[in-house]
């Protein structure tokens, strides 16, 4: 319903009048004869919102009606949504999440004013979602945020709080004091199986947006999510696509992919399994005479990556060809182990880690700095 | 559409003849007085971004000032005009916390005691109480009656 063509209409003029006047008759006291333009105009907006909220065209009286009768479902849906949000909120101590969700939503049933100026929620709703804000106003906004703040909620209690707060503390250690999200980085994640930004730079960056969105669909649909969950979270993907395909292609989704703690890289290289001596030997015939570099990427031991790499390439050159191969959390730990060696190998790793990005150069240079001297690690 | 076209069709006009019956045996208001009274009190509506509904203010303004002392024949036009400015100045400065019979019976009491009908105290006088409920209006009692 166009409601410019209903304001528009002169026979609707009269009606619209009168209906006017009478709100402002009984917002105004009885023993003031005027009141503020302002304030006139401000109850003939919340009269053409409640005409607004009106699928079918009809007598100004009967819409307004109608209106009204709308605007209190939403406000009893919101109601109910909130209940059933706060009986099984996900806890964490970011502050907008908690103020906007506990006292914010508070207020806003405690403020709402469905009777005169029901377009207006009267709060400051500081926690962004993932889905960016609805073009929506009063009670319908409200609703719709709490419904969107639900699915969220149910995808978070599907993870251990601390796990969660563990994986937005790597990120920026004060997010707790910052308007985030607290799904988004979540989701992301979870979408690429917790993997690092390196390994999914590898895994998806030779795809096409298409290929690419479709198979970060099918993960979401062939998942164990709820339906409204799965909705919910494609319709995030389809205006977010670009932006995290961009992210694997400039390999900066480090922004919100979970860096591994030095302890997690600690544990992690010792369990690696050593190739066979069979699995070996063909990997460095590949290397030495056909300079196939993409053997690198499925060794999982460091040890084999090092020998390999040593023993068949001579050229500093063909060493750094060699190394874009090999993922950053294994380049890490080449670099930890064989820090100190005094070969061209070691030469190039310290050549591939000038070329990184200025913070994770940082990071794993602090983590350099923090081994002693003479300290096998 | 044009909100503010619409909002101003409310407008209530005060009616001439009310106005003139309002004449006391010291003052007269001729049809000429009336019609430059409402004229102007439309005007400070249109000033103060006000707009009247029901009964007229300006009436009550009337009604009330034409048994001053300190009013005659000669001065009273230019008196209730700027009893109107001050009026809806006061409506708007209080955010219409006072009802229109309570604050024309304070600015009558204020015109006939405090002022003893010099307008230009009557200002003054004015701005102290626009001062006052800027202070004070947050607290609770103040309330319309």
């Amino acid at each position: 319903m166009n409601i410019e063509k209903v304001l528009n209409n002169p026979d609707n003029k009269e009606e619209l009048l009168i209906l006017l006047k009478n709100r402002i008759k009984k917002f105004k006291n009885r023993y003031d004869s005027s009141i503020p333009v302002s304030k006139a105009e401000a109850l003939l907006e919340s009269i053409i919102y409640i005409l607004s909220l009106n699928d079918e065209e009809s007598s100004i009286t009967k819409m307004y009606e109608n209106g009204l009768i709308i605007n209190d479902y939403y406000l009893k849906e919101s109601y109910k949504i909130y209940e059933r949000l706060l009986n099984d909120m996900f806890i964490n101590d970011n502050r907008y999440y908690l103020s906007t969700l506990n006292d914010g939503i508070k207020a806003f049933f405690i403020l709402y004013n469905r009777y005169f100026f029901p377009e207006n929620y009267h709060i400051t709703v500081d926690y962004p979602l993932m889905i960016t804000r609805f073009n929506l106003k009063g009670a319908h906004f409200i609703k719709n945020y709490l419904f969107c703040a639900e699915t969220e909620n149910i995808f978070l209690n599907r993870f251990l709080g601390e796990d969660v707060h563990r994986l937005l503390f790597n990120n920026d250690e004060n997010y707790e004091d910052m308007p985030i999200n607290l799904c988004e980085t979540v989701f992301i994640n979870w979408l690429f199986d917790f993997k690092s930004s390196s390994e999914i730079t590898e895994i998806y960056k030779e795809m096409t947006e298409e290929q690419f969105k479709a198979n970060l669909h099918n993960k979401i649909n062939s998942s164990v999510l709820t339906l409204r969950e799965k909705i919910y979270f494609n319709h995030y993907l389809e205006s977010n696509i670009y932006k995290i395909h961009e992210m694997i292609r400039l390999n900066t989704l480090d922004t919100v992919i979970y860096h591994e703690t030095e302890e997690k890289i600690d544990i992690e290289f010792y369990d690696y399994e050593r190739l066979l001596d069979f699995e070996y030997e063909n990997r460095l015939d590949r290397l030495r005479y056909d300079k196939d570099y993409a053997v690198l990427k499925d060794i999982d031991s460091i040890f084999d990556l090092a020998d390999l790499l040593m023993e068949a390439i001579d050229d500093i050159n063909e060493m750094l060809k060699a190394l874009n191969f090999i993922n950053e959390d294994k380049f890490i730990g080449l670099l930890l182990y064989f820090r100190n060696y005094d070969s061209l190998f070691t030469e190039a790793l310290y050549l591939r880690l000038e070329d990184l990005e200025e913070t994770k150069r940082n990071k794993i240079q602090k983590m350099l700095d923090n081994i002693k001297d003479g300290q096998d690690y | 559409m044009d909100k503010y076209n619409l909002i101003s069709k409310l407008n209530n006009n005060s009616d001439i003849n009310t106005i003139k019956s309002y004449s006391t045996k010291r003052i007269t208001i001729t049809e000429e007085t009336a019609l430059n009274l409402i004229e102007h009190k439309n005007e400070v509506l249109k000033d103060t971004g006000r707009i009247e509904l029901s009964f007229s203010a300006l009436d009550l303004i009337i009604q009330t000032f034409i048994n001053s002392s300190y009013l005659d024949q000669y001065c009273f036009k230019d008196t209730v005009y700027e009893l109107t400015e001050i009026f809806y100045s006061l409506k708007n400065d209080t955010d219409d916390m006072i009802s229109d019979k309570k604050l024309i019976s304070i600015l009558f009491d204020l015109f006939e005691d405090k002022c003893k009908g010099e307008i230009e105290l009557l200002h003054k006088e004015a701005a102290e109480l626009k001062e006052y409920f800027t202070e004070h209006r947050n607290i609770k009692g103040f309330n319309k009656s």
